[in-house]
Protein backbone atom coordinates (compact mmCIF):
# COMPACT_ATOMS: atom_id res chain seq x y z
CA UNK A 1 0.00 0.00 0.00
CA UNK A 2 2.74 2.39 1.05
CA UNK A 3 4.77 1.40 -1.99
CA UNK A 4 1.86 2.19 -4.31
CA UNK A 5 1.48 5.63 -2.75
CA UNK A 6 5.18 6.30 -3.21
CA UNK A 7 5.05 5.18 -6.82
CA UNK A 8 2.10 7.50 -7.48
CA UNK A 9 3.88 10.38 -5.75
CA UNK A 10 6.93 10.29 -8.02
CA UNK A 11 5.12 11.19 -11.30
CA UNK A 12 3.17 13.85 -9.41
CA UNK A 13 6.39 15.40 -8.11
CA UNK A 14 7.88 15.24 -11.60
CA UNK A 15 4.78 16.88 -13.03
CA UNK A 16 4.94 19.65 -10.45
CA UNK A 17 8.65 20.14 -11.08
CA UNK A 18 8.09 20.32 -14.87
CA UNK A 19 5.26 22.80 -14.38
CA UNK A 20 7.40 25.06 -12.21
CA UNK A 21 10.27 24.86 -14.67
CA UNK A 22 7.89 25.73 -17.51
CA UNK A 23 6.43 28.61 -15.51
CA UNK A 24 9.88 30.06 -14.88
CA UNK A 25 10.86 29.74 -18.56
CA UNK A 26 7.64 31.32 -19.80
CA UNK A 27 8.00 34.14 -17.31
CA UNK A 28 11.53 34.84 -18.51
CA UNK A 29 10.59 34.57 -22.17
CA UNK A 30 7.61 36.87 -22.22
CA UNK A 31 7.87 39.17 -19.26
CA UNK A 32 10.66 41.66 -19.48
CA UNK A 33 11.45 41.85 -15.83
CA UNK A 34 13.01 45.27 -15.56
CA UNK A 35 12.91 45.04 -11.78
CA UNK A 36 15.91 42.72 -12.03
CA UNK A 37 17.84 45.25 -14.07
CA UNK A 38 17.76 48.19 -11.70
CA UNK A 39 17.55 49.21 -8.07
CA UNK A 40 16.27 52.44 -6.57
CA UNK A 41 16.41 54.11 -3.23
CA UNK A 42 14.45 56.97 -1.69
CA UNK A 43 16.76 59.47 -0.10
CA UNK A 44 15.98 62.76 1.68
CA UNK A 45 17.31 64.67 -1.35
CA UNK A 46 15.55 62.72 -4.08
CA UNK A 47 15.24 59.26 -5.55
CA UNK A 48 18.34 57.46 -6.76
CA UNK A 49 18.11 54.92 -9.59
CA UNK A 50 20.86 52.52 -10.54
CA UNK A 51 20.73 50.45 -13.71
CA UNK A 52 22.85 47.36 -13.17
CA UNK A 53 25.95 46.73 -15.31
CA UNK A 54 25.23 45.95 -18.96
CA UNK A 55 27.59 44.72 -21.65
CA UNK A 56 27.45 44.40 -25.40
CA UNK A 57 29.48 47.28 -26.81
CA UNK A 58 32.76 45.93 -28.11
CA UNK A 59 35.50 46.31 -30.65
CA UNK A 60 36.99 42.91 -31.39
CA UNK A 61 37.93 41.54 -28.01
CA UNK A 62 37.80 44.93 -26.32
CA UNK A 63 34.62 45.16 -24.28
CA UNK A 64 32.82 47.93 -22.50
CA UNK A 65 30.61 47.34 -19.47
CA UNK A 66 28.48 50.22 -18.24
CA UNK A 67 26.06 51.10 -15.48
CA UNK A 68 23.83 54.12 -15.14
CA UNK A 69 23.03 56.21 -12.08
CA UNK A 70 20.24 58.77 -12.09
CA UNK A 71 19.29 61.15 -9.32
CA UNK A 72 15.86 62.72 -9.64
CA UNK A 73 16.84 66.03 -8.03
CA UNK A 74 19.79 66.67 -10.34
CA UNK A 75 18.07 65.25 -13.43
CA UNK A 76 21.42 64.18 -14.78
CA UNK A 77 22.94 60.83 -15.53
CA UNK A 78 26.24 59.38 -14.42
CA UNK A 79 27.33 56.86 -17.03
CA UNK A 80 30.03 54.76 -15.41
CA UNK A 81 31.94 52.37 -17.62
CA UNK A 82 34.73 49.83 -17.57
CA UNK A 83 36.67 49.45 -20.78
CA UNK A 84 39.04 46.52 -21.35
CA UNK A 85 41.87 46.92 -23.83
CA UNK A 86 45.34 45.49 -24.33
CA UNK A 87 46.60 48.93 -25.29
CA UNK A 88 47.63 51.60 -22.87
CA UNK A 89 45.19 54.47 -23.25
CA UNK A 90 44.77 57.85 -21.69
CA UNK A 91 40.98 58.13 -22.00
CA UNK A 92 39.63 61.65 -21.91
CA UNK A 93 36.02 61.35 -23.11
CA UNK A 94 33.21 59.13 -24.25
CA UNK A 95 31.27 59.94 -27.40
CA UNK A 96 27.65 58.92 -27.95
CA UNK A 97 26.41 58.73 -31.54
CA UNK A 98 22.88 60.13 -31.81
CA UNK A 99 22.13 59.81 -35.50
CA UNK A 100 24.16 62.55 -37.12
CA UNK A 101 24.81 64.25 -33.83
CA UNK A 102 27.66 63.31 -31.48
CA UNK A 103 27.41 63.96 -27.76
CA UNK A 104 30.84 64.25 -26.21
CA UNK A 105 31.16 63.68 -22.47
CA UNK A 106 34.41 64.27 -20.63
CA UNK A 107 35.37 61.12 -18.73
CA UNK A 108 36.59 61.18 -15.16
CA UNK A 109 39.03 58.47 -14.16
CA UNK A 110 38.03 56.26 -11.23
CA UNK A 111 40.88 53.78 -11.52
CA UNK A 112 43.01 51.81 -13.95
CA UNK A 113 43.67 48.19 -13.13
CA UNK A 114 44.96 45.03 -14.77
CA UNK A 115 42.52 42.26 -15.68
CA UNK A 116 44.24 39.12 -17.02
CA UNK A 117 46.14 40.28 -20.10
CA UNK A 118 44.21 43.53 -20.50
CA UNK A 119 44.06 46.95 -18.96
CA UNK A 120 40.85 47.72 -17.09
CA UNK A 121 39.88 51.38 -17.41
CA UNK A 122 37.13 52.52 -15.07
CA UNK A 123 35.73 55.97 -15.84
CA UNK A 124 32.53 57.95 -15.34
CA UNK A 125 30.88 60.50 -17.57
CA UNK A 126 28.05 62.93 -16.82
CA UNK A 127 25.38 63.64 -19.38
CA UNK A 128 21.86 64.91 -19.63
CA UNK A 129 18.97 62.54 -19.10
CA UNK A 130 17.45 63.68 -22.40
CA UNK A 131 20.65 62.87 -24.32
CA UNK A 132 21.00 59.36 -22.96
CA UNK A 133 17.29 58.83 -23.43
CA UNK A 134 17.67 59.80 -27.09
CA UNK A 135 20.66 57.46 -27.39
CA UNK A 136 18.61 54.47 -26.24
CA UNK A 137 15.59 55.55 -28.34
CA UNK A 138 17.52 54.76 -31.52
CA UNK A 139 16.24 51.76 -33.45
CA UNK A 140 19.51 50.87 -35.13
CA UNK A 141 22.45 49.92 -32.96
CA UNK A 142 24.46 53.10 -32.38
CA UNK A 143 28.14 53.33 -31.73
CA UNK A 144 30.04 54.48 -28.70
CA UNK A 145 33.48 55.96 -29.07
CA UNK A 146 36.13 55.83 -26.39
CA UNK A 147 38.30 58.84 -27.05
CA UNK A 148 41.87 58.81 -25.83
CA UNK A 149 44.53 61.47 -26.38
CA UNK A 150 46.09 59.69 -29.33
CA UNK A 151 43.31 57.54 -30.73
CA UNK A 152 39.59 56.85 -30.88
CA UNK A 153 38.14 53.37 -30.38
CA UNK A 154 34.73 52.75 -31.97
CA UNK A 155 32.54 50.29 -30.10
CA UNK A 156 29.61 48.51 -31.72
CA UNK A 157 26.79 46.39 -30.42
CA UNK A 158 24.99 43.46 -32.06
CA UNK A 159 21.40 43.99 -33.27
CA UNK A 160 19.75 41.48 -30.95
CA UNK A 161 21.70 42.66 -27.96
CA UNK A 162 20.79 46.28 -28.73
CA UNK A 163 17.08 45.45 -29.10
CA UNK A 164 17.06 43.77 -25.69
CA UNK A 165 19.25 46.32 -23.94
CA UNK A 166 17.61 49.44 -25.34
CA UNK A 167 14.10 48.19 -24.59
CA UNK A 168 15.06 47.54 -20.96
CA UNK A 169 16.67 50.97 -20.54
CA UNK A 170 13.77 52.71 -22.32
CA UNK A 171 11.31 51.02 -19.97
CA UNK A 172 13.31 52.06 -16.90
CA UNK A 173 13.61 55.63 -18.23
CA UNK A 174 9.81 55.71 -18.71
CA UNK A 175 9.42 54.60 -15.12
CA UNK A 176 11.77 57.39 -14.02
CA UNK A 177 9.77 59.93 -16.02
CA UNK A 178 6.46 58.81 -14.49
CA UNK A 179 7.87 59.18 -11.00
CA UNK B 1 24.36 8.43 -6.72
CA UNK B 2 26.19 8.98 -3.45
CA UNK B 3 28.51 11.47 -5.14
CA UNK B 4 25.54 13.33 -6.62
CA UNK B 5 23.85 13.51 -3.22
CA UNK B 6 27.09 14.73 -1.65
CA UNK B 7 27.48 17.43 -4.28
CA UNK B 8 23.86 18.56 -4.25
CA UNK B 9 23.66 18.66 -0.47
CA UNK B 10 25.84 21.74 -0.58
CA UNK B 11 23.91 23.21 -3.50
CA UNK B 12 24.26 26.86 -4.41
CA UNK B 13 23.28 28.50 -1.11
CA UNK B 14 23.17 32.26 -0.97
CA UNK B 15 23.03 34.64 1.96
CA UNK B 16 19.48 35.91 2.45
CA UNK B 17 17.13 36.63 5.37
CA UNK B 18 14.62 34.20 3.83
CA UNK B 19 15.32 31.35 1.43
CA UNK B 20 13.11 29.42 -0.96
CA UNK B 21 14.07 25.88 -1.92
CA UNK B 22 12.86 26.34 -5.49
CA UNK B 23 13.36 30.04 -6.04
CA UNK B 24 14.80 32.98 -4.13
CA UNK B 25 14.74 36.61 -5.24
CA UNK B 26 15.15 38.69 -2.11
CA UNK B 27 16.40 42.21 -1.57
CA UNK B 28 17.34 43.15 1.97
CA UNK B 29 19.31 45.71 3.95
CA UNK B 30 22.92 45.01 4.78
CA UNK B 31 24.19 48.10 6.61
CA UNK B 32 23.49 51.77 7.23
CA UNK B 33 25.73 54.59 8.40
CA UNK B 34 25.20 58.07 9.83
CA UNK B 35 26.56 59.74 6.68
CA UNK B 36 24.01 61.91 4.94
CA UNK B 37 23.16 61.88 1.26
CA UNK B 38 24.08 59.65 -1.63
CA UNK B 39 24.60 60.39 -5.29
CA UNK B 40 26.58 57.34 -6.34
CA UNK B 41 25.84 53.63 -6.41
CA UNK B 42 28.37 50.86 -6.75
CA UNK B 43 27.57 47.19 -7.22
CA UNK B 44 29.53 43.99 -6.87
CA UNK B 45 28.49 40.38 -7.28
CA UNK B 46 29.47 36.76 -6.86
CA UNK B 47 27.86 33.74 -8.51
CA UNK B 48 27.71 30.04 -7.78
CA UNK B 49 26.83 27.21 -10.14
CA UNK B 50 25.63 23.82 -8.87
CA UNK B 51 27.27 24.52 -5.55
CA UNK B 52 30.52 23.52 -7.23
CA UNK B 53 31.87 26.65 -8.89
CA UNK B 54 31.75 29.96 -7.07
CA UNK B 55 33.38 33.08 -8.44
CA UNK B 56 33.22 36.85 -8.08
CA UNK B 57 34.06 39.69 -5.78
CA UNK B 58 31.03 40.84 -3.83
CA UNK B 59 33.02 42.90 -1.39
CA UNK B 60 32.11 46.40 -0.25
CA UNK B 61 35.60 47.46 -1.35
CA UNK B 62 34.90 46.34 -4.92
CA UNK B 63 31.56 48.13 -5.02
CA UNK B 64 32.88 51.39 -3.58
CA UNK B 65 35.89 51.30 -5.90
CA UNK B 66 33.68 50.85 -8.98
CA UNK B 67 31.63 53.95 -8.18
CA UNK B 68 34.33 56.07 -6.57
CA UNK B 69 32.48 56.17 -3.25
CA UNK B 70 34.37 57.49 -0.24
CA UNK B 71 31.45 58.01 2.17
CA UNK B 72 28.97 55.17 2.47
CA UNK B 73 25.33 56.02 3.15
CA UNK B 74 23.82 52.53 3.16
CA UNK B 75 24.28 49.08 1.66
CA UNK B 76 21.61 46.74 0.28
CA UNK B 77 21.97 43.16 -0.80
CA UNK B 78 20.13 41.03 -3.34
CA UNK B 79 20.10 37.25 -3.29
CA UNK B 80 18.90 35.14 -6.21
CA UNK B 81 18.75 31.37 -6.36
CA UNK B 82 17.08 29.05 -8.85
CA UNK B 83 16.42 25.49 -7.67
CA UNK B 84 19.64 25.68 -5.70
CA UNK B 85 21.46 25.13 -8.98
CA UNK B 86 22.36 28.71 -9.74
CA UNK B 87 22.73 31.50 -7.25
CA UNK B 88 23.86 35.09 -7.32
CA UNK B 89 24.69 37.47 -4.52
CA UNK B 90 24.85 41.21 -5.22
CA UNK B 91 25.57 44.18 -3.00
CA UNK B 92 24.69 47.79 -3.75
CA UNK B 93 26.61 50.49 -1.96
CA UNK B 94 25.06 53.97 -1.87
CA UNK B 95 27.17 56.97 -0.99
CA UNK B 96 29.13 60.02 -1.99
Amino acid sequence: MVNNQTKAGVPLALLLFSFLLFAFSVENLFAQKISKCFVSSDLPDGRLYFIKPMKGFANGGNDLVFDITYKSKKDSIVFTFTYFDKKELDIDSLLFALGNKIVCCPAKKLYVDVSKSKWEYRYSANLLFSDLSAFFDQENPPKLVVAAHKEHVELHIKNKMWEKQSSIVRKIFKLIKYN
Amino acid sequence: MLVLVAVMSSCAMVSSPVMGTLYTDVKSPFAVTSNSGASKVGSAEATCILGILATGDASITAATKKAGITKIHHIDQHATSILGLFSKYEIFVYGE
